[in-house]
């Protein structure tokens, strides 16, 4: 078993890594937004300031958050691009290197053009200049008549007879120096970042927000397998036609009804006396102020009448359909050959489906558990927001809207593991339940 | 099973008790109870200037002086009067300007220290600062060249600005003031000049010289300072913050402010002022109904007019709607072909039903404009009409400037350099509903002229930065909103700024507006700077380089159990003011 599990894990760590990589990959795509962001939450705006101005200030955030750097250990370019196309910062300064490369001019007259290009704008009043300047025959048509853009037509003939008909892959190493290798270094050393909306570290705020999705969660999951399983049973063995099909029914209508939709209804019917005063039986939303000197657990738990409602939606939802698997993997088993042999030998009936019956049938049960326990993590986005609790899943809504991704990205990350560690858990229940699932076999 | 069902009702009553014991808490009417959209992350006006931070910070800290709530004009707060400065004639700041001005005797932090001229120097030169995270600060103090204390009176002081404006005055006095000796207690910054603070090469030399100017940027933009420890010197001091859920400000005993009673940003009338986080609109209203809330704003146009009209809540609440100072338009790119022609833009105004928008999306809530200056200000021109929706009139101009159906297939051409070109445009819209809902009206009515307009939805952000900065559109629904300062129309429609890298975007171009907007920069006086602005709208509403569509108006429910007033500031309220109502007859009897 010890060997199974390990084998298991091994597995899964190319896995781990593979995920990192896509995390990491998918955060700096949107790098240049998330400088606007934190601009924007500084005061800065492209609206509000001269492009001069934000362009400096783009350029210290990119430097102080190490975007500078080459993005990972290596990396195959064809071989006239610029080895770090990075070291120009300027978002359009990127983009028009980029775009030069392409059009297979060689790195270093890019990178005296790009120079010549600055050189040009300081001396020059922009109204006469060009706007795209990766085309070569309109910069050149513009400034032909300039005496003062004589130096950058000297580096665009160089360009032009520099350009290359044949272009080879190359290979760049990069060394340690890179910003995944910072990423990843930070990550290890439980290093998660800060906020980029409200400099706390990340850590802080998971630690904050965890305990009250866990709280909904493992009650909300605890009351589903409570409630779901003895009612799959019933159904299943129930020797009366019509409770099946009305539990049935019954399922897969509470299974329709969109969480958000039973959410508001529960809010605007049960937390106030608008529509009567008997209906107003749960205290409104959101937690209650936190009173000096209390601990984070007491808060919680004094607030535990607010995460009623959140843990009833939740449970409703999921237990309908955790019934109807529970009953159709039951009534596969009552039809096997065993449980008419068991019949036969005298056995009671309530015996032979929850000892025997069900024991075999909780694989695909355990699938639909297993698949559930990232949600444990991530919480329920809508119940946290429309319920006002202040858990991961509302962490999450709120660090999307914000653009605050170095939370968003922890929190995918933390996810991926949840879901590695469950499905883990899974095996190891399979095999435990089932000894003739094993990897080896 | 009959076991489980009792312990299920049992379970149920029990649950049932403990949700009603909450009910039974018995309420202090002097908290103000308001609802915040969203936590403010940080409450350090520098780092963060974000009008939902502005909506809490506004207590805590002070500026010199501040747009007054009714009047909108500079209202002393820190400092004895606000003067319109002189003008320097000769020395190293020709051409700049100077201000004088002498700090109150009684004004203090909340922890008992004096206001000091070294604190006004310490914000600017923080400011100033490269590595502190106050981009927005920065370009807007970057013309404050000296503070300079007066020898004998050490409350009187002189703000020294390079370059004369007409913005200068509202720069030097509306920033928020920090206390150097909580925010720089070594005393870091008192040494160094602005002026070598803003020289990179001579910053440069100084951090190399001394590390503890790296320290303290750090700990100035650490959380220590955005959240943990929060000192101003307004009416209010923080009491607790839990992250997205609730903050608390306490109002200070014996504050020095209540030796000016009529000023209205040193009123402290609630004990306690509670901000609640509550982002889901329907959740907040469910709250402001039950009496979890006192006061809600930005109610959606559609429930502010069922609460106004409910005959259970109608009294319950006070209604307040002020205009705010901000603008709908619809973007127009003056360098396309079709919009670079005048006739077609009035044409366009013409064919939007501004005030079926108001009245159908609005609930009858907005001011129409006929420009970028809002309705209410001293210096909006009354004179112009407002441009009304007729198809006539529309066809006529399209007519009139050469755009015809030729081909039949309704849609409107012309011949341009021997190309048939269609009168058809694209139209950019973020995901903003009331945005989508214009443009679809505008739309429709548009086709009817021969006009096609087709919807783009994309983020806003992609529409400022990939279109809109490009100046690669045609048209955009978008939203102006500015502060109670008077109007600098220069950044946005001189023609200097028609560049791309400028905020010029839609090209206006126009040498007699250009001229107008040069000599407003420079009027200080009121009078003769409200006639060059009553000529500039002229010009704009003849030049039509956008359609300016209405003025919307904040929509406030405040309880009964308050007493106060709106205003067009963002957020639409001062909170310090509201007075409850209990308190006022208990103190009468």
């Amino acid at each position: 078993m010890l060997l199974y599990v390990l084998k298991r894990i091994l597995l899964y760590v190319p896995t781990i890594l593979v995920v990192c990589i896509v995390i990491f990959y998918l955060s700096r795509q949107n790098s240049e937004l998330i400088i606007d962001q934190m601009l924007e939450n500084e005061g800065m705006t492209d609206q509000s300031f001269g492009g001069d101005d934000y362009r400096r200030e783009y350029e210290a955030k990119v430097k102080f958050l190490h975007l500078d750097y080459p993005l990972f250990y290596w990396q195959i370019v064809p071989s006239n691009y610029p080895r770090n196309l990075n070291t120009y910062i300027w978002k359009e300064d990127i983009s028009l290197a980029r775009q030069l490369a392409q059009q297979s001019y060689d790195s270093e007259d890019i990178s005296n053009y790009m120079a010549e290009i600055n050189k040009l704008k300081k001396r020059i009043d922009h109204d006469v200049l060009p706007n795209d300047w990766s085309d070569l025959k309109l910069v050149k048509s513009r400034i032909n008549n300039l005496s003062e853009a004589d130096p950058l037509e000297n580096v665009i003939n160089a360009l032009s007879s520099n350009q290359k008909s044949i272009v080879l892959p190359r290979l760049d190493f990069f060394g340690t120096k890179n910003q995944f290798h910072f990423w990843l270094s930070n990550l290890m050393k439980g290093e998660f970042g800060t906020s980029s909306l409200d400099n706390q570290r990340v850590l802080l705020k998971l630690q904050k927000a965890l305990p009250w999705t866990l709280f909904i969660s493992v009650f909300a999951l605890f009351f589903t397998i409570l409630i779901s399983i003895p009612l799959g049973v019933f159904l299943s063995t129930s020797k009366y036609k019509y409770v099946d099909h009305l539990g049935s029914i019954l399922s897969y209508g509470i299974y329709s009804i969109p969480t958000f939709w039973l959410a508001t209804i529960l809010v605007v019917f049960f937390t106030n006396s608008n529509y009567s005063p008997y209906l107003n039986i749960f205290p409104s939303i959101g937690v209650d102020i936190k009173s000096i000197g209390k601990t984070n657990f007491e808060y919680l738990v004094s607030n535990w009448t607010k995460l009623i409602l959140p843990i009833f939606c939740l449970t409703f939802h999921s237990m309908s359909y955790l019934a109807m698997q529970t009953k159709r993997s039951m009534m596969n088993q009552l039809t096997m050959n065993y449980i008419q042999t068991l019949k036969v030998t005298g056995m009671k009936s309530n015996w032979i489906h929850w000892k025997h019956a069900l024991k075999n049938a909780m694989i695909p049960i355990i699938t639909v558990i297993v698949a559930s326990l990232p949600s444990l993590i991530a919480g329920s986005v809508i119940m946290e927001v429309i319920f006002n609790i202040p858990g991961m899943g509302r962490l999450i809504y709120d660090s999307i809207l914000g653009s605050d991704w170095n939370v968003v990205y922890v929190v995918v990350l933390m996810i991926a593991l949840l879901s590695w560690l469950s499905y883990l858990i899974g095996d190891i229940l399979y095999a435990f339940i089932n000894p003739k699932i094993r990897f080896d076999s | 099973m009959n076991s489980i069902a009792k312990l299920l009702l049992v379970t149920f009553l029990f649950v049932s008790i403990q949700c009603k014991t909450d009910k039974s808490v018995p309420k202090d009417d002097a908290i103000l109870k308001i609802q915040l959209k969203s936590d403010p992350q940080k409450l350090h006006p520098m780092v963060s200037p974000t009008s939902l931070a502005r909506e809490v910070y506004q207590y805590i800290f002070l500026p010199l002086a501040e747009f007054h709530p009714t009047t909108l004009e500079l209202e002393p707060i820190l400092i004895k009067e606000v003067n319109d400065g002189t003008s320097i004639e000769e020395g190293p700041y020709k051409g700049g300007i100077r201000f004088s001005f002498e700090l109150r005797e009684d004004a203090k932090w909340s922890d008992g220290e004096p206001v000091k001229v070294e604190d006004y120097a310490f914000t600017v030169k923080a400011a100033n600062h490269p590595k502190v995270n106050a981009p927005g600060w920065r370009t807007y103090l970057k013309e404050i060249s000296e503070v300079v204390q007066d020898v004998e009176n050490p409350r009187k002081f002189d703000v020294i600005m390079a370059k004369d404006y007409m913005l200068a005055k509202e720069t030097a006095v509306t920033i928020q003031v920090y206390p150097s000796h909580i925010y720089d207690p070594k005393g870091i910054l008192k040494d160094i000049s602005i002026e070598d603070l803003k020289s990179e090469s001579v910053y440069a030399n100084l951090e190399a010289k001394d590390s503890s100017l790296i320290q303290f940027a750090q700990e100035f933009n650490s959380t220590k300072f955005t959240r943990e420890t929060v000192v101003g010197c307004g009416p209010y001091a923080l009491a607790e913050w839990e992250s997205d859920q609730y903050l608390v400000l306490e109002n200070q005993k014996e504050y020095w402010g209540d030796q000016y009673p009529d000023n209205p940003f040193l009123q402290s009338f609630p004990r306690q002022i509670q901000f609640q986080i509550i982002k889901d609109p329907t959740s907040a209203l469910t709250l402001l109904k039950s009496g979890e809330l006192d006061v809600l704003n930005n109610i959606s146009s559609i429930n502010f007019k069922e609460l106004k009209e409910d005959i259970d809540f109608k009294d319950q609440f006070e209604y307040f709607s002020p205009s705010l100072i901000r603008y709908l338009y619809i973007g127009l790119n003056n360098r396309r072909e079709g919009l670079s022609d005048k006739t077609v833009r009035r044409a366009l105004a013409h064919l939007i039903d501004v005030d079926g928008i108001i009245k159908t999306l609005e609930y009858g809530l907005g001011q129409r404009t006929v420009g970028h200056f809002n309705p209410n200000k001293s210096y909006y021109n009354n004179s112009l009409d407002l441009i009304d929706y007729n198809l006539d009139k529309a066809n006529q101009l399209l007519d009139d400037s050469g755009w015809k159906d030729s081909d039949g297939n309704g849609i409107r051409d012309k011949e341009i350099d021997g190309k048939q070109v269609e009168l058809s445009f694209e139209i950019l819209i973020s995901k903003a509903e009331l945005g989508r809902k214009v443009s679809l009206m505008f739309q429709e009515s548009a086709a009817k002229a021969g006009v096609k307009i087709d919807l783009i939805q994309k983020q806003y952000r992609v529409i400022l930065s990939d279109h809109l900065q490009k100046h690669d559109f045609d048209m955009a629904t978008l939203v102006n909103t500015a502060d109670a300062a008077p109007v600098d129309a220069f950044d946005k429609w001189h023609s200097s700024n028609r560049i791309i890298g400028r905020n010029n975007y839609f090209g206006l171009n126009n040498l007699e507006a250009d001229e107008l907007m040069e000599k407003i920069r420079l009027e200080k006086n009121k009078e003769s700077r409200n006639q060059l602005y009553f000529k500039l709208q002229e010009i704009m509403y003849e030049e039509q380089p956008v359609i300016f569509l209405y003025c919307p108006v904040e929509k406030i429910a405040v309880s009964k159990k308050f007493k106060g007033s709106g205003t067009s500031k963002r957020p639409g309220y001062l909170a310090n003011t509201f007075q409850a109502v209990f308190s006022e007859a208990f103190s009468e009897n």
